[in-house]
């Protein structure tokens, strides 16, 4: 994966391949199977060779022009909001286990 | 049925708000196939209905809201109402709140139907994805209906609800009002609180309305929208639609650009020609039409399918298994293998793609060759339509470049799908008011007219589609 061209058909083939689409699926936290890996890197082929028309643009904007000064942040006070016990019962008895008032995970270390 | 029919019918006891709505439910139930519906609100509407017949009756006044039915989208929140968002990650999921737009209609007594499908988190353009099977086109049932706000627009082509409310990200609001022959608006980027969208990619999502006539729209606009202390994202600009005004002044006084872009090799003929019809009316009632370029335009789709897909794996992240929703039940070996089970098992084959492509587009290595090329493009963009809005008023083009096409169509040939949206998905990019307008129909299916606008400038286009309504 390096030294790479984009924009034409071929560049696709060189970036991608099946044991890719898993890797990619990883970090998506998706488990993809072999035969959906296979499938899915034919999606692939074509929507990134699309998407690669836009090497072909030359634009002279910056990437700090990339905030642009209309937007700001818009601060609120951190003061926390009392749920009533009910909406509280409501959201926890959504969860697939909780422990009174909280959600279990599994175990994670 | 316009909103103002609806209730001077209610008050000249034409019929009562319960037979109205009762018999809307009938229909419903008559016409299974078509599939608009994920849920019915069938008891709370009625007796919802019953409260107003019954503040009519001891000559209460109503306002012009009040006993309306409509339906929503189901990835909009409606407390202690089921929403799914179209996947099966969220079939059993109950909303603990109502979103910001529900508030307001609430607030104004309009009476919610139900929860209309959709592709699986708003994702496509033909409501296909639907973990609940597809909804149907009601004017030919083996046509697709558009996407992603496929069964709304379904339901009021059907007459189920006066007024619906979709979210259009890349045209979901519109290209099903397209499909469907109806009114559907997509509002400046900010005009609309999403507090209580399930959010498909933020920088884009905005909740929009879908009826029968301009005026219907543009008043379910004036109620929803507004500054929301739960949505940073939007800004304090008032909306007043004022439905009575000189158009003859108005039509002189406006210049159309027709940016030449939209109208070259892929759009059908017949779809060129039903524009131009309306084109050359609006010229003989005495408006500036002027072609315009917008360069950029080839290129909106690739930016679109970059930074939505980048949005969305950010998004879609919260779907774990812990919290609410579908989860894996079986054995697993970690926590990841818990995540990526249930995820891949919750989520179906359109949303797993374009959670590939947007973890991939941001992954080390290429985030600068796409992620970030494309928020270049999408900036010069942005100033593609400032330098058109310097010369026109309003933007005119068709809202797609085909008819209705048959359902499993295209479901094989995602880029095909995607292709769908060549026309809408630049007024998401750069955050203007669109809307598409019905102009008739060729072979028995619908023809819908865009109309875009110069941010927060929904008056200007509302009036124009007022006129443009007048000449069908």
């Amino acid at each position: 994966m390096k030294n790479l061209k984009f924009g034409v058909c071929e560049s696709v083939k060189n970036i991608m391949n099946r044991n890719q689409i898993k890797h990619l699926g990883l970090l998506a936290r998706l488990n993809i199977t072999e035969d959906e890996a296979a499938v899915l890197f034919n999606d692939f082929k074509k929507i990134v060779d699309y998407i690669s028309r836009l090497n072909k643009v030359k634009v002279k904007i910056k990437t700090k022009q990339l905030a642009p000064n209309e937007h700001f942040n818009i601060f609120r006070d951190d003061d926390g909001k009392c749920l009533s016990n009910e909406t509280q019962e409501d959201i926890l008895n959504q969860a697939p286990k909780r422990k009174g008032n909280y959600f279990v995970v599994k175990k994670i270390i | 049925m316009t909103l103002k029919e609806y209730r001077d019918n209610l008050l000249n006891k034409k019929f009562s708000a319960v037979e109205f709505i009762s018999e809307i439910f009938q229909d419903i139930e008559e016409n299974k196939q078509i599939n608009a519906f994920l849920t019915l609100n069938k008891e709370n509407a009625l007796k919802k209905a019953k409260e107003i017949d019954e503040k009519i009756g001891r000559g209460e006044e109503i306002s012009i809201l009040e006993g309306a039915p409509y339906s929503v989208k189901d990835n909009i929140l409606v407390k202690g109402c089921r929403t799914t968002a179209g996947s099966k990650i969220l079939s059993d999921y109950f909303a603990t709140y109502n979103a910001t737009v529900i508030e307001k209609l609430n607030a104004k007594g309009a009476i919610m139907l139900g929860k209309t499908n959709l592709d699986e988190f708003a994702m496509g353009s033909s409501t296909e994805n639907s973990a609940f099977g597809p909804t149907k086109n009601p004017l030919n049932l083996n046509f697709v209906p558009g996407g992603s706000s496929g069964g709304s627009a379904a339901a009021v082509a059907k007459g189920w609800g006066i007024f619906s409310l979709g979210s259009d990200t890349g045209g979901s609001i519109r290209q099903p009002a397209s499909f469907c022959g109806v009114f559907g608006l997509k509002p400046t980027y900010g005009r609309v609180s999403r507090w209580g969208l399930i959010a498909m990619a933020s920088s884009l999502d905005q909740i929009g309305p879908l009826g029968k006539t301009t005026d219907d729209i543009a008043l379910i606009l004036e109620i929803i929208s507004g500054k929301d202390e739960l949505d940073a994202t939007t800004v304090k600009k008032d909306f007043c639609w004022e439905g009575q005004f000189n158009k003859k002044d108005f039509i002189r006084n406006i210049k159309i650009g027709l940016p030449k872009e939209y109208f070259q090799e892929g759009l059908d003929l017949r779809i060129k020609h039903k524009i131009w019809e309306i084109v050359t009316k609006l010229e003989n009632l005495g408006a500036k039409v002027v072609d315009i370029s917008l360069p950029l335009t080839s290129f909106a789709l690739a930016i679109y399918y970059i930074i939505m897909p980048a949005e969305v794996s950010s998004n879609l992240a919260r779907y774990d298994g812990v919290k609410y929703g579908y989860y894996y039940q079986n054995q697993t070996s970690d926590i990841i293998d818990y995540y990526a089970k249930t995820r891949d098992k919750g989520f179906g084959p359109e949303v797993k793609r374009r959670l590939l492509i947007g973890t991939f587009v941001l992954s080390a290595g290429y985030a600068e060759k796409f992620y970030l090329k494309a928020q270049k493009v999408r900036k010069a963009l942005v100033g593609d339509f400032k330098e058109a809005f310097s010369k026109v008023d309003l933007i005119l083009t068709p809202t797609s470049p085909t008819l209705a096409f048959e359902i499993g169509e295209r479901t094989q040939d995602p880029l095909s799908m995607y292709l769908a949206d060549i026309y809408t998905v630049s007024a998401n990019l750069v955050g203007i008011p669109a809307l598409s307008i019905p102009i008739g129909k060729i072979e028995k299916l619908p023809v819908g007219l865009q109309l875009m606008a110069s941010w927060w400038e929904e008056e200007k286009m509302l009036k124009l589609s007022k006129i443009i309504e007048s000449l069908n």
